[in-house]
Order: C-alpha cells, then structure tokens, then sequence
C-alpha cells in the first residue's frame, strides 16, 4: 500500500511533516495493540523518511498491490476513510448517491 | 386398483403451478425479471387474485431494470401494461422510486406526500422506504418541513437536524435529537443509520458495525451502511453482489470525492477478473483524472495498474507489458503522467531483464516527461541514470556448468562508466552513483581512474563510513597501510558497531605487521597487532578477527623474525583458546608455509596426526575454509601436499558420513578446485546412490558428464527440471532452466543464413574482424556487440576465434575467499 496513504499525506509532504505524521500514527496505533498497522506504519515511514528514499520509491518501488482493482478500492477504503465525518454538502452528495441512477 | 392408476388432473396442474410459482421466484432472486414477469403472467390465469400482486411487483422490477439498462422505451411499455394491471398507489410508488432513481427530488417529494397521505394505499416495506428516502433526501429546511402536510413532520425535523450535528461532530445533540424518534417510525431505519454513523466517526467501530447490520434491507440507509462498512474492512466488500457493489463503489468514491472514477472502476474490474488486463486499463483510464500520482482512489489505482505486472505470471505478463509498449510506440499518451508511468513501468521491467536493448531508452524517454521546472529534476535525472548504469555493471550471467555463482564480466562497462558519470554530473551529491562507479574502475582493473575518484569523494563526503572504507580498502590494495588505517579509523569512529569496518581494521594492522616484522621491526609490529587485537573477536571461528588466529600469526612471525620464546607463548594461548584447534594448526601451517623455518614443520606433523579429530560437519567445513584462506596466501605455492590433506578429511563424506546438505554445499564448491574435482564427483555417487532420485545431485551427475554444454543431456535436463518442480524444488529447476538455456544457445546452428537474425556474412565478416584485432580492441568489441545481442552469443560466434574458454581455469573459478571469516554450519 501507498506509505503516503498509510501515514495520511500529500506527495509534496517533507521530512518534518512525514516525520510528525509517523509519530502521530504510530501513537494511533502502538506495537502492543495494532501489530500489523504498526508495522505497516513503519515499513512506510522508511520507504518516505528522506528525500533520497521517497524519489527510489516513486522511481523503482515494485510492491505490487494483490487482487484485482475491486479489492484495491475496498483496501484504500478501509485504510483511508474514517477520519472525520463529511461537512453538510459532502454527505447531502454521498446520500444522494445512495439512490441509484 | 385401477383408480390409483388414473391421473388427476386437478392435481396434476396445481403441481405444475407450484413449479412456476417456484421458478418465478428464483428468477426474481436473481434480478430475471422478465422470465418472472412471463411466469406470474401465466399464473395470474390460473389465480389472479393469488399472483396479481407478485406480477405487479414483477413488472415494476423490470421496468427500474430496464430504466437502469437506458432501455426507456421498454420501460414506458411495462409501465402503460403495469397501469392495467396495478392500483393507482402502486403506480405513485413506482414514479417515487424512478424520481429517486433519476435524482428527481421535487418529484419523489410530491409523489412520497401524496401517496403517504392516501390512507388507502397498502404500501410494502421497499415502498414505506422509498418515502422515507424522498422525505429526507429532499433536504428540506426546517421552516419547510414545518409546513409539510405530514403527521411525522417533527421525526422528519428531528432526522434532518441529527445529520446535519453529525457533520458538524455534535455527536450528543445529534443523537438528543434522535431520541424521539420512535422504534416503528417511518424513519427508524435513518435513525439507525445516524446512530451507526455517529459511532463510526467517533471510532466505536463494533458499535458501528453492529448498528449498520440492524438496518432495514431497503432504502438509503442500507446503501449507505453497507458503504460505510467498506471503510471498516475490506472483507466487508468482498461479500457483495454485482449490483451491490456498483452501488457501494458509487456511494464511496462520493465520500472519497472522485466520483468521477466511479462507473469505470467495476466494469475495469470485470475485465481484469476476466484476465483482460489490458482492456480493463482501457477502461479504467477513460476516468477523468486517470492516472494520477497522488494519494487518492485514483491515485492508488495508478499505482496497481502500473505495478500489477510486477505480480503477473510470464504469459499474462508479457501481453500487459505488450499493450503498454505498443502505447508507448504509438506516443498517444492522455496525459505526461500517463506517459510518465507507462515509462516507468516498462523501464522497471526492462530492469529485470539482464539484456534488454531498451533499458536506457526507456528511462530516457521517462526524463523527457519529468516536468522541466521541478526542483527535484537533476536528482531525479541521476537517481535513473545511477539505476541503468548499475543495470549495465552487473556482471553477465554465470554459467551453471562451471559452478559459477559470478561471471567475470561486466554487461557493459563502458555503457555503465558513462552513464554513472552523467548521473553525478546531475547530481555531484549522489554519493551511490560514485560508490558504483568506483566498483566499476575496480572491475575493470582502471587503477588511476578509482583512486582520482575515490581522492574526489575523500573530499567530497568526509564523513561518509562507505566512502572512508572505500578508501581505506583503496590504500590497503597499495600497501598504504598506514593511510588506510587512518581512513578506518574514521570510518570506525562514525559506527564503532560495524564489523565490516572492524575486520578491514583487523586486516589493515595485521598486513602491516607483517610487514613490520618482514622488515625486522619487530616492535612496531607488536604494537600494530596490539591495536588489530583490540577488534579481535573470541566467539566464534574467524580467521580474520578470531583472537586465536591473530596471536597464531603473530606467534609464527614472532618464532621467525623476532623472539622464538614469545611465539612459542602466543601459540601456546592461542591453543588453549581456539575453539578448533585443526582448523588452527593449518592457519599456522598456511602462515609458516610463507616464512620457511626449521620450527614451522610441526604445525603440519601434528595437523597429519590429528586428521582424525575433522570428524564432523563443523570440523569439515572449518578446514574447507582454513584451506581456501591460506592457499589465498600465494597462489604460485605448490598446495598438493594441502590439497591431499583436505580430500582424505572430506572423504568420508563420500561414504559412511554422507550428508545431503554437507554435500550439497561442498560439491559445487570442490567442483570449481581441479584436485578435490574427483572427491566431488564421488559425492555425487554417493548421494546418488542414497537419492537416486534427487534431482539436484542427478543434475550434479549430468553436469559431470557434459565437459561443454554442446554435451549437455537436454532431455534428461528437462527431465530432471520437471522433477524438481513436481518436488518443490525450485532452486534445483531454475539450475536446470538456466543449463538448458546455456546449452541451447551454444547448439544455435552457425551455418544457416540468419543465425541469430544476423546474416552470415556479417558473422564471418566478425570472425575475421576479430583475429586481426588485439586482445584490448577484441575487448572493445565484444562490449560493444553486447548492446545489440547477448554476449553469451558472440561469444559462441567467436568460438574458435577468440576463446572465452569452457576449460576451468582455477584463478577465475575461485571463490575469492567470500566464506573465510563467516561459517554458518549445517
């Protein structure tokens, strides 16, 4: 998965803001309570910590994400949605959409 | 008796009805409306007043189906057939579903208040949603519900004002609110909805979870729970059908806000399941804003379609690269991010590929797309070139019937030299594009070209532990012991915890003791290896670091150039501290070979009288080693009387102490090394005979027999690769795969008129070329053919011409001592 993804950034994001987003998360989600996203937390905090490693991740990562495209919107999904809820219009949209065309 | 044979036929048709009644109702399961419609049809003449309301229902269906499909028209037909048929509230409800359908909220509005406001109308639990959903989805003002002619007009306020708290994280308000709203309102199933929404957004997830699955099965509110429940896991997701999952992705890219992506993304799905993985990126990049580098839907979707072929298998693989090389060929990019990463894609494959012709190409034309006024534009530039320059240093293929594990050529080192140059030129601070091109001067044996180089890092990144180990390896290769020290020392100050660091430290003040003690310095000799013992190391067997093996050395130096007494001591503590004695006494043996002296011969007399104490795995391979590592020591050395030594220790493992993983280590290793070739291939007997259907020691066997690979076995080699795979064997098969290949290209027939798509004049024209040629411009031209066919090839073409032998030839064959200081046992 996509470390700006996981850690919640924008690609312009530099080395203090990835480094403050890494801790922010990892105290989201500590060793002894989220193993795995902690882990998930920290492989993407090391593939984006320094300008060097976040240009060799765009230029050469291969980590290809499995399945199929289906399962790779359902992942961004569970990893990327439950911040906070929509302001007014956003969610007047997201359930309206609820109807189908 | 003849009765109960007579049929009945009033029982005959009602279990023919039954039938019907029962296909009608699988095919309404299954969305076929129309064969249900048919059916009900059929049975409405039998009962109308039985089926009338499941052929209305029927019909309705097919015509939302047929308004989803376009198919307007034919909807129109069913509706003017379904006004026959149904009471005026079922043809109210059904234009309230299509308002809602068409996102026609004025009209749902209307037709929600006339036909909730008919007291006559038996609505069903979906019609009883679809007005709930247009009373809310109007988004009515409070001033406005207030005037509405509706008895549940404050529930209504009440549902409104709790969505509007719950954008605005007033989670008590929104759920004070709620409170009123009653268990059998016409809203209940909103309020579940706010209630699980609250939760989610607080973080009560199970809450939340548990609220979503109480909803009622029609409606907003369990589209809308069902997507939210995306977001808590994807399994959640995996469990739809095709009609809930269009839903749901619709709804989530609106919360995602790429609504855009929505109607492209499960119809590329569809293909790609179907393995059309090319078309499914057709369809998927007609999205707007695809493809995208940011982190959003779209953007982790480029990233799949870009990276999926990483994860392909071969066939599937090379038709995706395929659509992608003919997009690239065709330059009809929709976007320089699409032209960007389609580049990227096919430079990454090229990458794998050890002799693609396409490599530089594709990277370069992927620098043309980079945008010209991006900061990061020069360090992009050198990063890729430092990329493809390292793709071109890596060393040619090995070949599998010499044992080898690396050739001794370069891909294309002048290729990799020039371009590791424009890579720093882009970026002077790439410190990786130098220490790669270092490697490359060393390869290539250019002397002054590495040290200028590594003289400009010195300078350039003095606090750099790569570039000081570097150099500090660089001053030891020139016997600059005492420089190169100095660069250690630094390198070892930045990471005390280096062992790497450590051990060139170690060698460094062990050569120059030597050196000392060869130039009768004997006291300066001591102090240098009282500084190498300060990184000496006592647990565990090291020839380099090992305390033991440092004071055996000093030991043998102090008996030959200094006090015979204290060599004797150091000897004697390094006996008593070694934890191999053996391996110990030959190291000592090795050292005093090089400084002949009457003393030294009881090294050898007392490892021959203890060749029975290398009983085990460890023992063996502890002497293997000691062995490579003093016969490093000088090669002209004549080591027969050593190498006889190490064969009647290894012996047994060709008889009563054969173990398969001991074997499999030591044959290809004795394999590479003449003498000890024999006791390999008795080995290999031995295994054989145990295993007789090992794979991998039967491909040993064949490769035994085969002195060239024009002698290769291909079909016992085929064989012998799909029994390993049948076993797991993997490493085995790919052994097999790659003698295959090599064989292959070797039996390529050289008469006809295209060999290898080159014309035969053309390759005799290169024969002849080439044994006027010297050695050096027979160089040039073989790195400069392998930019437009596999050295492997040329090679074969100049066979006879020049040779790159098949003969072993042990200098080349050596494993340059990879294993001496670091044993891992069995």
């Amino acid at each position: 998965m996509n470390p700006y993804l996981i850690l919640r950034l924008s690609p312009k994001a530099g080395d203090a803001e990835i480094r403050r987003a890494y801790l922010d998360a990892i105290r989201e989600f500590p060793p002894e309570r989220e193993p795995e996203q902690f882990q998930a937390i920290s492989q993407a905090y090391e593939q984006i910590r320094d300008e060097k490693s976040r240009l060799n991740y765009f230029l050469f990562n291969r980590e290809s994400p499995e399945g199929t495209p289906f399962e790779v919107f359902l992942k961004f999904c569970a990893v990327s949605g439950r911040k906070k809820p929509l302001d007014f219009e956003g969610m007047k949209a997201f359930l309206r959409s609820c109807t189908t065309k | 008796m003849g009765k109960k044979h007579h049929k009945n036929p009033g029982r005959s048709s009602e279990g023919v009805c039954n039938q019907l009644e029962k296909q009608a109702r699988d095919d309404m399961a299954a969305s076929r409306f129309r064969k249900a419609r048919d059916a009900y049809k059929t049975l409405c003449k039998q009962d109308r007043e039985k089926y009338l309301p499941a052929l209305i229902d029927a019909n309705r269906r097919l015509a939302e189906q047929l308004m989803e499909k376009g198919l307007g028209s034919e909807a129109q037909q069913v509706l003017a057939y379904l006004a026959t048929i149904a009471p005026a509230s079922t043809i109210i409800a059904q234009d309230l579903s299509l308002g809602l359908k068409h996102q026609d909220w004025q009209a749902a509005l209307d037709r929600a208040l006339q036909l909730w406001s008919d007291k006559t109308a038996a609505l069903d639990e979906r019609d009883r949603a679809a007005v709930a959903d247009a009373f809310v989805l109007a988004f009515l003002s409070p001033s406005e519900i207030g005037r509405l002619p509706l008895s549940e007009a404050s529930e209504l306020g009440a549902i409104a004002g709790a969505l509007r708290c719950l954008c605005e994280e007033q989670w008590e308000q929104a759920q004070e609110l709620l409170r009123p709203v009653p268990r059998g309102s016409l809203f209940a199933g909103w309020k579940i909805l706010i209630k699980g929404m609250i939760a989610f957004y607080r973080g009560d997830l199970e809450k939340a979870g548990t609220l979503f699955s109480q909803v009622s099965p029609f409606g907003v509110p369990i589209c809308a729970a069902k997507t939210l429940l995306l977001f808590l896991g994807p399994d959640h997701g995996r469990k739809l059908d095709e009609p809930a999952r269009e839903q749901v992705a619709r709804s989530a890219c609106s919360i995602l806000g790429t609504t855009n992506l929505a109607p492209f993304l499960t119809r590329a799905d569809r293909f790609w399941q179907a393995g059309r993985h090319g078309d499914s990126y057709k369809e998927i990049r007609q999205a707007p804003e695809f493809p995208s580098e940011q982190p959003d839907l779209t953007g982790a979707l480029s990233d799949f379609y870009f990276k999926a072929h990483f994860a392909m298998r071969h066939t599937a693989r090379e038709r995706y690269l395929d659509w992608f090389s003919r997009l690239a060929e065709s330059a009809n990019f929709k976007s320089d991010a699409e032209a960007r990463l389609t580049f990227r894609l096919l430079g990454c494959s090229a990458l794998d590929t050890p002799y693609s012709k396409d490599v530089e190409h594709f990277w370069r034309k992927f620098l043309e797309f980079w945008p010209r006024d991006d900061p990061l534009n020069g360090k992009v530039a050198s990063l890729v070139l430092e990329q493809v320059g390292d793709h071109y240093a890596q060393r040619e293929e090995p070949n599998p019937f010499l044992f080898e594990d690396e050739s001794d050529r370069l891909r294309d080192a002048q290729g990799a030299t020039l371009l590791l140059m424009e890579s720093i030129e882009h970026d002077p601070s790439n410190l990786g594009a130098y220490l790669k091109l270092l490697e490359v001067y060393g390869f290539e044996e250019k002397h002054s070209d590495r040290k200028r180089l590594l003289d400009r890092m010195a300078r350039l990144f003095p606090k750099e532990k790569a570039v000081l180990l570097q150099a500090g390896r660089e001053s030891l290769e020139h016997k600059g012991y005492s420089n190169g020290i100095q660069y250690l020392e630094c390198a070892h100050s930045l990471d005390p915890l280096d062992p790497e660091v450590s051990q060139a430290l170690v060698t460094a003040y062990t050569k120059q003791a030597r050196l000392h003690y060869e130039k009768r310095r004997v006291n300066k000799g001591r102090h240098s290896f009282e500084l190498a013992q300060r990184h000496a190391i006592r647990e565990r067997t090291d020839f380099v670091r090992g305390l033991d093996f440092l004071q055996t050395l000093q030991g043998v130096l102090e008996m030959t150039f200094g006090d015979a007494g204290k060599g004797s001591r150091l000897i004697a503590a390094a006996r008593e501290g070694t934890r191999s004695l053996t391996a110990l006494l030959f190291f000592a043996h090795g050292y005093s070979r090089l400084y002949p002296h009457k003393g030294h011969r009881a090294f050898w007399e007392e490892l021959r009288q203890n060749r029975a104490r290398v009983a085990t795995a460890q023992d063996r391979k502890e002497l293997y080693l000691v062995f490579q590592c003093v016969r490093s020591l000088d090669e002209n050395l004549d080591w027969s009387a050593e190498s006889g030594f190490v064969s009647a220790c290894l012996a047994p493992l060709s008889a009563a102490a054969f173990n398969r993983e001991e074997a499999l280590y030591f044959v290809p290793l004795l394999s590479l090394y003449p003498p000890l070739d024999a006791l390999a291939k008795r080995i290999v007997s031995e295994a054989l005979r145990r295993y007789p259907g090992d794979p991998r020691f039967r491909l040993y066997s064949v490769f035994g027999r085969s002195p060239t690979p024009a002698d290769l076995d291909i079909a016992e080699v085929e064989k012998i690769c799909d029994d390993a795979m049948q076993r797991g064997d993997t490493k085995t098969a790919e052994l097999a795969r790659s003698a295959i290949r090599t064989a292959e290209q070797y039996l390529e027939p050289l008469d006809e008129e295209e060999d290898f798509e080159f014309p035969r004049e053309q390759i005799e024209e290169m024969r002849r070329m080439a044994e006027e040629l010297s050695d050096t411009e027979f160089e040039k031209l073989r790195k400069d053919s392998g930019k437009f066919m596999p050295l492997p090839l040329f090679d074969l073409i100049m066979e006879g011409v020049r040779e790159k032998s098949w003969a072993p030839e042990p200098e080349r064959r050596r494993r340059a001592g990879k294993q001496t200081d670091q044993l891992d046992f069995f």
